[in-house]
């Protein structure tokens, strides 16, 4: 091979409202809609989209977590670049938040018939709030 | 000749709209930066999303897409007009009113209904025949939410075919001191997206398909474009006002110096004339 390959990993995750991190890690496991896909430095070129979910990336040894919510990912062999809908980094999840918020869309859940258009953002909630509970007790 | 006290208190009266004009735009200039922060911030998300756009334009013929299908005529349309909530920031609101309604004449739509975001653009055309489709203050529409509600609704009515486009008409954001009234169209998506191969020699996997990546990535852009040009409204906005409130503070100076070469000219001539009745008292008793 020509060039060798990478060694590391430049991650960018944005939402529209701020650009969350920019670091260099070794390695990133990202929650695609077909499933979990890990990316370490030299992966094929891949265009994927999100579903709510944790993503994580290596820096050496710690491996650190946050919650994405829908969203894409462009793959790059040196770059993961990750348009998010929503991104909440472990350290901004506050647990007891989050459960309160998977009580209230629970409830709310079932007094709404699938059909319903508020139905699909409430259960986005509930996913949502439950993916950060599970980053929460790991912590 | 006005008195001394009226002067006095006009003069009061002008320093204590000047302290406010003054209050306001310190305001304005605080919230301008925290404005433009927030266009700034939204910047990398738009370059990212143009990018993946634009490599699956040479994948997929990105302008078969119902989204970018223009039809004609167009014969409903939605006018999205953005305004501010509140007045005293010059010609801003006034400009894109008149630009909306120039927009509408010139066009011979069959039906046009409008969406104003803006307390002031609400006002002015709830009591104009043109029916509102719905009417949202700026101070809850700069969210994503909001955007993404509205966005949702007309991709929907669109591609139903209860609508044939969606345009809008905001003040762009030029610079601290200049906004321009543009009017662009939103719906159908205006196609930038050139299917050129060579752009991006990167041969991508498309985790699921192209075809699908594309139909879940339209719909954001659409909502992004929104939600940028309510950003960019909202960042003009408090450039005018800015500016206005400087140019109102400059007059109060203007006109609490004129005032007070009036004040001390009427003082001295008070003065004057004292001098003159006791010195012609005196020498009359003589």
């Amino acid at each position: 091979m020509a060039d060798a390959l990478p060694t590391k990993i430049n991650l960018t995750v944005v939402t529209r409202e701020r650009k969350i991190i920019d670091i260099e890690v070794d390695e990133v496991v990202l929650p695609a809609s077909d499933g979990e896909i890990g990316v370490l430095p030299g992966h094929t070129p891949l265009l994927t989209t999100l579903r709510i979910g944790q993503m994580r990336y290596r820096v050496g040894t710690t491996v650190h977590r946050m919650v994405l919510s829908w969203g894409f990912a462009e793959v790059l062999p040196d770059r993961v670049i990750v348009l998010a809908e929503r991104g909440v980094l472990a350290s901004e999840i506050d647990p007891a938040a989050a459960e309160a918020e998977r009580i209230a869309a629970e409830k709310e859940l079932q007094y709404l018939s699938s059909h319903d258009p508020e139905f699909n953002r409430v259960e986005a909630r509930l996913e949502e709030s439950v993916a950060m509970i599970g980053i929460g007790r790991e912590h | 000749m006005p008195s001394t006290i009226d002067i006095r208190r006009r003069i009061r009266s002008v320093k204590n709209t000047q302290q406010i004009t003054k209050a306001m735009k310190m305001v304005a200039a605080a919230k301008l930066r925290r404005a433009q922060e927030r266009m700034f911030a939204a910047r990398p998300y738009a370059a990212g999303l143009r990018k993946v756009l634009a490599s699956i334009a040479t994948r997929v013929d990105i302008n078969a897409h119902p989204l970018l299908q223009s039809r004609e005529p167009e014969r409903n349309v939605v006018v999205i007009v953005v305004t501010a909530d509140r007045g005293l920031c010059g010609a801003f609101n006034s400009n894109v009113i008149r630009a909306a309604q120039n927009f509408i004449r010139e066009r011979s739509f069959e039906s046009v209904e409008l969406l104003t975001i803006g307390r002031k653009a609400g006002d002015f055309f709830k009591r104009r025949p043109i029916p509102i489709r719905e009417n949202v203050f700026v101070a809850q529409a700069l969210s994503i939410e909001v955007a993404r509600r509205i966005a949702d609704g007309l991709i929907k009515d669109f591609i139903e075919e209860k609508i044939d486009g969606v345009y809008v008409v905001y003040n762009e954001f030029k610079s601290l001191i200049a906004q321009h009234v543009r009017a662009e169209r939103l719906l159908p998506i205006v196609s930038e997206f050139d299917a050129t191969p060579n752009q991006t020699s990167i041969d991508y996997l498309y985790e699921p398909g192209p075809e699908q990546i594309l139909s879940d990535l339209l719909p954001k852009h659409i909502e992004f474009q929104l939600y940028r040009v309510l950003l960019e409204s909202a960042a003009a906005e408090q450039g005018a006002r800015m500016t206005a409130m400087e140019a109102a503070t400059k007059n109060a100076s203007d006109m609490i110096n004129f005032l007070t070469l009036t004040y001390n000219r009427i003082r001295q001539a008070a003065i004057t004339k004292e001098i003159i009745e006791i010195v012609s008292g005196a020498s009359a008793a003589q």
